[in-house]
């Protein structure tokens, strides 16, 4: 009756929150349902057939999850998945109860969880997942957790006092500091890792601040680089070392149209060699190793869960990037346009390294504004390695209403400023580009937040893309 | 015969450098490479000797708080007689947001730290006033260096909590004709002390400005190359970007 009661609250707040446009949409509806019947969360859980699986780290959670939900969906099985920053207790009750019915029980398979870092202890603690997933810890977080090793150091903490032994715990065997996570003595460790010699960084690494092993505090060294601390470590200090991943990516190949071609190879239980049989591959439509990486998280996870390969491939294969992140528009030419929105030099950078290992110089349409919500100040271009595009990229149209300030970059990046051209209208300037192109290939486009939105607006309006909120869960 | 020779000395390159602080030396390598001038860079970071004999044209760029301190300590110990020296002797200098406040006499900020600068502007500069806000916006200034008032606008964007007032007899950089400048209130932006120039400009500022950067290379070259004349550049590209970004800031604000 209690839990009814809940439930039933929960939900027409939920509803009239929603009714009446006031927010709290995420976290009201759990907080009075948990008021009412204190113990909703646990029973809620443990009511799926299956159970909770709880995704974490700093980077990389929602494309993960989006993968995980596509292979457990193909399998058979019935998920529900929260929203984004819902991350507190009454934010995940929230989730848990707009799968529920009045009688307290879920009709799903699954609850998959995306929970930020330092809000693990929320989900551990009632809910008993079957199954935590952790991608990675990066120092980007300082600002709102403080050290990163004190984040760590919590997580580490929750694991030990609140994972059930019985649980899957998945982790990036890459990153120094959650590989060590399988030393708490809680759960039953899960392994994946990258193997790619020919991924790794060439140049010389930037990141200034050394990496510790998180054992002895001695500087690692790397036999392989991916970026940040992430990589083939090892600890001279104390001989501790990247553990051997039970699911490993053996081939990451970036494909001319922006795919990556991936080999997973599952070690053998009995430690023999693996042979073809345990490999799987397949053609991902999120490129960079950074999308590789939670790919294979995605794949460990649910292979452990004891879902056929086939399916995982599938689930894998049909996982597309979040609007405007690397979307694929095909226009009515016939050639595509590869929509790659940038906000700040970290972005520019992440996709001028994606286009100059993509090899054959395109096209592209650059679009810099400089509106309130892109910030006023368009000097952070200077700050972006274009200097890398020399050469990389084929003739470039430059649009917005900062189109001049980009022109003037590309110019003091070294680009033959015979191949730019300024077209200050968004949709012009990609048609431009567009005839630039050969028939049946595709154009770059980068544009800035609002010359993403004014953009996808127009090519809506033409009926070639969803409106944005159209693709949202 | 080989062409003239240009060292750029960037001082604090991983400390004190935001918003676009590299631009300006990217612009200052490629219109001497441009030019078939022989030019290099070196980083002069905390703990490095800086060669006043070898640095012709010196760049510190702007900072958060926290490096501020850590580079001030250091310039004011190490760095402040050899940039005197450096300057006295021909070298010319630039100067952006955070640099151009060590390169004052003191900076005060928002915590009630004090810094010391090493006195190269005759300027100090003070917090905001309690509750007033950062100055942070699109700037457009008539230049009064010294020679160059004809040259078109200075263009720029400006960032900060401080209020740099000159001295009685200082010469400003420029006139504000839209933004903040120095304080927000007397009208003036950045500063001129020889052959050195300090201003809250970044955006960068070199790139959209040429003339100011050719003026900086024109002063350091001469040190080397006594009567040397800079090469003209084809600068359309450049003084088309300045008039948007003018256009921009009245229309933006």
């Amino acid at each position: 009756m209690r839990v009814t009661l809940a439930i039933l609250l929960g939900k027409l707040v939920g509803w009239l929150s929603r009714a009446t446009g006031r927010g709290g949409g995420t976290s009201l509806p759990g907080r009075v349902a948990l008021r009412v019947c204190p113990g909703l969360d646990a029973r809620l859980a443990a009511s799926l057939r299956r159970g909770v699986i709880v995704v974490t780290g700093t980077n990389g959670k929602t494309t993960t999850c989006k993968m995980v939900a596509a292979i457990l969906r193909r399998a058979g099985f019935q998920v529900v998945r929260n929203v984004s920053g819902a991350n507190l207790r009454q934010g995940l009750t929230t989730t848990l109860l707009a799968g529920a019915g009045l009688g307290g029980r879920i009709d799903a398979d699954y609850a998959l969880l995306e929970v930020d870092e330092a809000a693990v202890a929320h989900a551990l603690r009632p809910l008993r997942p079957i199954a935590l997933l952790v991608s990675n810890l990066f120092r980007d977080q300082l600002d709102r957790y403080g050290e990163l090793s004190t984040t760590a150091q919590r997580l580490a903490e929750s694991i030990a006092a609140d994972l059930p032994d019985d649980a899957l715990l998945v982790l990036n065997a890459d990153d120094p500091l959650v590989a060590s996570l399988a030393d708490m003595g809680s759960g039953r460790p899960v392994f994946y890792g990258i193997d790619c010699v020919a991924r790794g960084l060439t140049e010389a690494d930037h990141a200034s601040d050394s990496h510790e092993c998180p054992g002895c505090g001695t500087p690692l060294t790397y036999q392989i680089r991916y970026g940040a601390h992430l990589g083939l470590w090892r600890c001279e200090g104390c001989g501790r070392s990247r553990p051997s991943p039970d699911l490993t990516v053996a081939e990451a190949a970036l494909q001319a149209d922006l795919t990556e071609r991936v080999r997973l190879v599952a070690a053998r239980a009995d430690g023999a060699s693996a042979t073809s049989a345990d490999a799987l591959e397949a053609s991902l439509k999120l490129p960079g190793l950074y999308n590789v990486a939670n790919a294979a998280a995605a794949a460990a996870l649910t292979l452990a869960l004891g879902v056929d390969p086939p399916r995982v491939r599938e689930g894998l294969e049909s996982t597309s990037a979040a609007f405007g992140r690397l979307e694929r528009v095909g226009m009515p030419d016939g050639k595509t346009a590869v929509l790659m929105l940038v906000k700040n030099p970290a972005g520019l950078n992440e996709v001028t390294r994606l286009i100059a290992e993509s090899g054959e110089p395109r096209p592209a349409m650059i679009a810099l504004t400089d509106e309130i919500a892109d910030g006023r100040d368009v000097s952070w271009i200077w700050d972006a390695d274009l200097e890398r595009l020399d050469g990389r990229v084929g003739r470039v149209v430059v649009s917005g209403v900062r189109a001049h300030d980009m022109a003037l970059r590309l110019k003091y990046a070294g680009m033959d400023m015979g191949s730019v051209e300024i077209i200050a209208d968004t949709r012009a300037a990609l048609a431009r580009a567009l005839d630039l192109a050969p028939a049946g290939s595709q154009v770059y486009v980068l544009p800035t937040y609002t010359a993403m939105l004014d953009l996808r607006a127009r090519l809506h309006a033409e009926g070639l893309v969803p409106a944005f909120w159209e693709e949202l869960e | 015969m080989t062409g003239p020779r240009l060292n750029v000395a960037w001082l604090y390159a991983d400390l004190m450098s935001i918003y676009g602080d590299r631009g300006n030396v990217v612009c200052l390598v490629r219109r001497c490479q441009w030019r078939g001038i022989d030019v290099a860079v070196r980083e002069i970071g905390i703990g490095d000797e800086l060669d006043p004999a070898e640095a012709d044209l010196l760049f510190i760029g702007g900072a958060q708080d926290r490096e501020q301190r850590l580079a001030a300590d250091d310039l004011l110990a190490r760095k402040a007689e050899p940039v005197r020296e450096a300057l006295a002797s021909g070298a010319s200098a630039l100067a952006v947001c955070g640099g151009y406040q060590l390169f004052g006499h003191e900076y005060r900020d928002a915590a009630g730290t004090v810094l010391r600068g090493i006195g190269v502007f005759d300027l100090v500069t003070e917090p905001a006033a309690p509750g007033a806000r950062r100055i942070i916006g699109n700037v457009v200034a008539s230049p009064l260096l010294p020679g160059c008032e004809d040259a078109p606008n200075l263009v720029g964007f400006e960032n900060h909590g401080g209020r740099t007032r000159l001295s009685v007899g200082a010469q400003p950089l420029g006139r504000v004709l839209h933004g903040g400048g120095n304080n927000g209130e007397d009208g003036f932006e950045g500063c001129v002390a020889g052959r050195a120039v300090g201003t809250y400009l970044h955006g960068s500022l070199l790139p959209k400005n040429p003339w100011l950067a050719d003026w900086l290379l024109q002063a350091a070259l001469t040190r080397r190359h006594p009567g040397y004349e800079l090469p003209a550049l084809d600068d359309t590209l450049e003084l088309q970007a300045r008039e948007s970004a003018e256009r921009r800031a009245y229309a933006a604000g």
